[in-house]
């Protein structure tokens, strides 16, 4: 039971983190110039409807008061407030578009992991081949390219060019049904559903931006495999491994387990930032994702949606930590102590 | 004593070079024409301190010299094999499996992430082609053979709860599973408390002549030789400067640094202070090409400074390289 | 036990003739030609490092062409870069415009010959408030780190800051402070700046704690030499070698954001050049197959972070002694094969 009194402790730290997490974000949202009320009704509203308008939402209290609502909202209601963009709860909104960009990211990741795992073996055991010197400029490269410019390519390329996928406008073809929502993965729900139409539309809309957060992402994950790996093959335990006559292939293995806690971390890492970062492909491609929704309401200052995000964002990235620290717990004995 | 013939030995080595190219222009030799014939069954024992290519001996006979050393020349056999034809694969088999190495501070060698159990299973799997369970079977009565306590509950440890007694114990189970013919043990009980080395010793020297196997048994600690050697090997400046069997080398130590080295022990200071001196520069006009010995030796004349010793060995099979070797 | 071990004695009397190179290293001359003395050979070493590995060469060479296209583009560029000729719009590359024109006729190529002007600025001011402010916290905290008491909380209290500004979503937490800042140069770097602190903050950080706790540092401390002193002295010169790569490495890094942010509109106003807002505005007509508005300058940007981050690993191998002797090993290796 020492996993449960681990985690404990860890959920002990996760109230005040977020809350200090949304304090910073009130307040910096706050600080964005720009008039709700006025936003919401247009220039052509006479001030009494304005002030009626911000007496409804709250804004003409002070914004520690304001503050205590909305932290009093979220915890007692679950209730993150309304954007006045969709003029939906921002939590309807965020249920919709979390989905699409979670899939969005998992699947881009796990792409990276395909790319940039086996490259990187393949160059720390090779030390000095031409896959090792491919793999250095891909990793330089991949940091090094524009995500956004990068995704305009491959449209350029696979759709005007080739026209070998949909057109880069939202998840689905238009025409589609979509499935309905138990999980908010296109492709799972229509998997559940039956429903091969969507699921090929979805599948087809997939492609190039998974295509394009993989092959970025791909970069880093490599690096930080190949030089794991080749620090592990450098080991002394590998260096033991290799005097007792074990084959290669058993001391790579070694290699590659002890390299895991890295990989882990640089996954979790990526996967942290691509919740806020893959906002730039998902414009290019009109994901309609979570990230989109909130530069959204940073430009027009509509709060409760960057708000709602920014804590969706905090609690994923915090629940991704743990699971990251459970993963090392299950990998290293030395950790378990 | 009689001379082990040739179809008794198990390695011969050969004016063996080995240097460490780290400066280009001045790469440090670390083994100099050195030469070595072990018998089977037979254990010697190599003494030296450090920096005295022990340790490079050892890795050249696994044929594992870490970069950037090489092999300048010469030749080691094992069992009549030239190790310097032998391909990769051929190599792989030999190591763990008929020359295996016991090595100190074995903590940091092993494997964190996998059980100390299935480390000694490993090796006995992939030499001996044997199932998973047979090779667990094998490292479990190998774990008893070592003596090491709770056999069954230490299988399943990881390298970080062991001490080092016992992580010296695995090691050796390592080194011994798959009954080699040749072991080196490189300074394995380094690090030891006392009482655990001699157990540690005793242990290995049993497991060794019990599978009737030879050992070279490389030590800095020149007493521990006297219990355990048939042979007692003296390594100075990458080559053997002194060779004989245990007993007429404790009885009568020939080369200078043998008895600078027996020397330490003893509670005469004036005997300590005679033998050991701080290391002195070459006289002017020395050729370069004397003995490596003489900067620090006592006894050392014009001679030595000019003319490189060659390793004479004298009746009852002792070998000596000196000008002046000492007379008892 | 016999512990015999006069290394000093064996190694002159195996090697006696061995010198070492690197000796010198540790010894600080005090005088004025001393010190050009030491730059030279320093910069002799760099000639030499760049020519065994030649694309740290191209890396420096991308770096010195950006910084001179950004300072001497009015004479670089053939045409003004805001300057634009309707009549001309969407021309594909040709001679009268090497790359081309976008859709209000501006001339590519000029406008990607004065982008670096805004982008280095804001990416080279914003990250070097970033490593300034960073790496003196940093250092302060790492150094008081496990002293106790008060020191110790106001670490803790920094360093939970740091998680909590780190937790933030990167792209968000950028537009917001531009939003609030206005849209201009100097919130953009703000911006910039505020973000990379806790980077630098990290690194030195933990780069201290781990001097720290070296003996040398032990000594001086029980010498009596001030704290100040110490941290100027002996912990930040030891610390500065993983901050000084991770400085080119975010320069670019920073130009990506810069763009990402023009991209979307939060960042440098059109129609200054920029390589992210020209992307922005060739959007739409790649789709229908213009392709030169929004490729070459993506290639730009691509190849100055490419630049950047060659120049950064190029520091990380010089300033690690044990690499660095592992290269001139090799470069010797290579000079005694050609000769």
């Amino acid at each position: 039971m020492r996993i449960m009194r681990y985690i404990g402790k860890r959920m002990i730290f996760i109230g005040p983190q977020l809350l200090g997490i949304i304090l910073v974000s009130f307040f910096l949202v706050k600080l964005i110039p720009g008039d709700p009320a006025v936003m919401m009704l247009g220039p052509m509203a006479s001030e009494s409807t304005l002030e009626e308008l911000r007496a409804d939402m709250g804004l003409n209290l002070s914004v520690p008061q304001q503050f205590l609502i909305y932290i009093e909202n979220l915890v007692l209601h679950g209730d993150l407030g309304r954007s006045w963009q969709t003029t939906r709860p921002v939590t309807e909104d965020l249920f919709l578009r979390m989905p699409a960009t979670l899939e969005l990211i998992t699947l881009g990741l796990i792409l990276g992991l395909l790319i940039g795992v086996p490259l990187g073996v393949g160059a720390a055991y090779l030390k000095r081949g031409i896959l090792a010197k491919f793999s250095d400029y891909y990793g330089l490269l991949a940091g090094a390219l524009p995500d956004f410019w990068l995704a305009l390519v491959l449209i350029f390329f696979f759709y005007t060019i080739l026209g070998w996928v949909p057109p880069p406008l939202g998840r689905l073809d238009f025409f589609t049904i979509p499935p309905p929502t138990i999980t908010g993965a296109l492709l799972i729900d229509s998997l559940l559903d039956g429903n091969w139409q969507a699921l090929s539309s979805a599948a087809g809309h997939l492609i190039l931006p998974v295509l394009t957060l993989g092959l970025i992402s791909g970069g880093p994950i490599l690096k930080m495999t190949q030089s794991t790996m080749d620090r592990m093959l450098e080991s002394d335990y590998s260096r033991y491994e290799e005097m007792c006559g074990l084959p290669k292939a058993i001391i790579i293995r070694h290699a590659l387990r002890n390299s895991l806690p890295s990989v882990v971390t640089i996954v979790s890492v990526l996967y942290g930032f691509l919740i806020g970062g893959a906002v730039l492909v998902e414009i290019v491609f009109s994901w309609g994702g979570a990230g989109q929704y909130a530069v959204q309401g940073v430009l027009n200052a509509d709060i409760n949606p960057v708000l709602g995000f920014v804590f969706f964002s905090a609690v994923l990235s915090l629940i991704i930590y743990l699971i990251v620290d459970l993963i090392y717990f299950a990998i290293d004995p030395r950790v378990r102590g | 004593m009689v001379e082990n013939s040739e179809a008794g030995t198990i390695l011969n080595i050969e004016k063996l070079n080995v240097s460490y190219p780290i400066y280009e222009a001045d790469p440090v030799h670390a083994l100099r024409g050195l030469d070595l014939k072990i018998s089977k069954g037979e254990i010697i024992g190599l003494v030296g301190e450090s920096g005295s290519g022990k340790t490079t001996l050892a890795r050249s006979i696994m044929q594992l010299i870490s970069q950037p050393g090489r092999v300048d020349s010469g030749r080691i056999e094992y069992d009549g094999q030239d190790l310097a034809t032998l391909n990769e694969k051929e190599l792989r088999t030999l190591r763990g499996n008929d020359i295996a190495m016991v090595i100190p501070n074995p903590r940091t060698e092993l494997n964190p992430l996998v059980t100390v159990g299935m480390q000694i299973a490993n090796v006995a799997r992939y030499h001996l082609s044997l199932p998973r369970k047979e090779a667990k079977a094998m490292a479990l009565a190998m774990l008893e053979a070592v003596q090491i306590p709770d056999p069954l509950r230490r299988f399943k440890a990881y390298p970080h709860e062991l001490s080092g007694g016992m992580a010296q114990r695995v090691v050796m189970a390592i080194a011994l599973i798959c009954s080699p013919r040749f072991i080196i043990s490189d300074d394995a009980t380094s690090g030891l408390d006392v009482t655990v080395q001699t157990q540690v010793l005793e242990l290995l020297q049993d497991l060794v002549q019990q599978q009737g196997a030879s050992m070279l048994f490389i030590t800095r600690d020149i007493g521990i030789t006297a219990h355990y050697c048939h042979k007692v090997a003296i390594i100075f400046a990458g080559e053997i400067v002194e060779l004989a069997e245990t007993k007429n080398f404790f009885n009568n130590p020939q080369h200078p640094y043998s008895v600078m080295l027996l020397s330490a022990f003893s509670h005469n200071p004036k005997l300590r202070g005679m033998w050991s001196k701080a290391a002195e520069a070459p006289p002017e006009g020395a050729s370069g090409e004397g003995c490596y010995f003489a900067p620090r030796c006592v006894r050392a004349s014009d001679k030595c400074w000019a003319e490189h010793p060659l390793l004479r060995t004298s009746g009852e099979a002792h070998g000596v390289r000196c000008h002046h070797p000492v007379e008892r | 036990m016999t512990h015999i071990s006069d290394d000093d004695a064996d190694a002159r009397a195996t090697n006696p003739d061995a010198s070492d190179p690197d000796a010198h290293v540790g010894r600080r001359p005090s005088t004025i030609g001393g010190r050009a003395q030491v730059f030279l050979q320093g910069f002799r070493f760099l000639l030499a490092v760049l020519r065994a590995r030649p694309m740290f060469a191209v890396g420096y060479g991308i770096v010195v062409s950006v910084i001179v296209m950004a300072i001497f583009a009015p004479l670089i560029a053939p045409y003004p870069p805001e300057t634009a000729n309707p009549t001309d719009f969407l021309q594909p590359p040709s001679w009268r415009h090497l790359l081309g024109t976008d859709a209000t006729g501006m001339d590519i190529f000029s406008r990607i010959i004065y982008a670096p002007r805004i982008d280095l600025t804001i990416a080279i001011a914003g990250t070097a408030i970033s490593a300034v402010v960073g790496s003196l916290i940093g250092a302060t905290v790492g150094y008081y780190q496990e002293v106790g008491g008060a020191p110790s909380f106001f670490s803790g209290v920094v360093m939970r800051s740091a998680d909590v500004l780190q937790a933030f979503p990167v792209f968000v937490f950028a537009i917001a402070l531009v939003a609030i800042f206005g849209q201009s140069l100097q919130s953009i770097i703000a911006a910039i700046a505020f973000l990379n602190i806790p980077i630098y903050l990290r690194l030195m950080r933990s780069q201290v704690m781990s001097i720290r706790r070296m003996r040398f540092v032990e000594a001086s401390y029980v010498a009596g030499t001030p704290d100040r002193f110490i941290i100027l002295r002996h912990v930040i010169p030891n610390s500065m070698a993983p901050v000084l790569a991770q400085l080119s490495v975010n320069i670019g890094w920073s130009v990506l954001l810069t763009a990402g942010l023009s991209f979307v509109g939060a960042g440098v106003v059109a129609p200054t050049p920029e390589w992210g807002s020209m992307i922005a505005m060739g959007f739409q007509n790649i789709i229908t197959g213009q392709w030169w508005p929004s490729v070459f300058p993506g290639i730009a940007l691509a190849v100055t972070v490419f630049g950047f981050a060659l120049v950064g690993a190029s520091v990380e191998v010089l300033a690690d002694p044990a690499r660095r002797r592992a290269l001139s090993g090799n470069m010797r290796q290579h000079r005694a094969k050609e000769s």
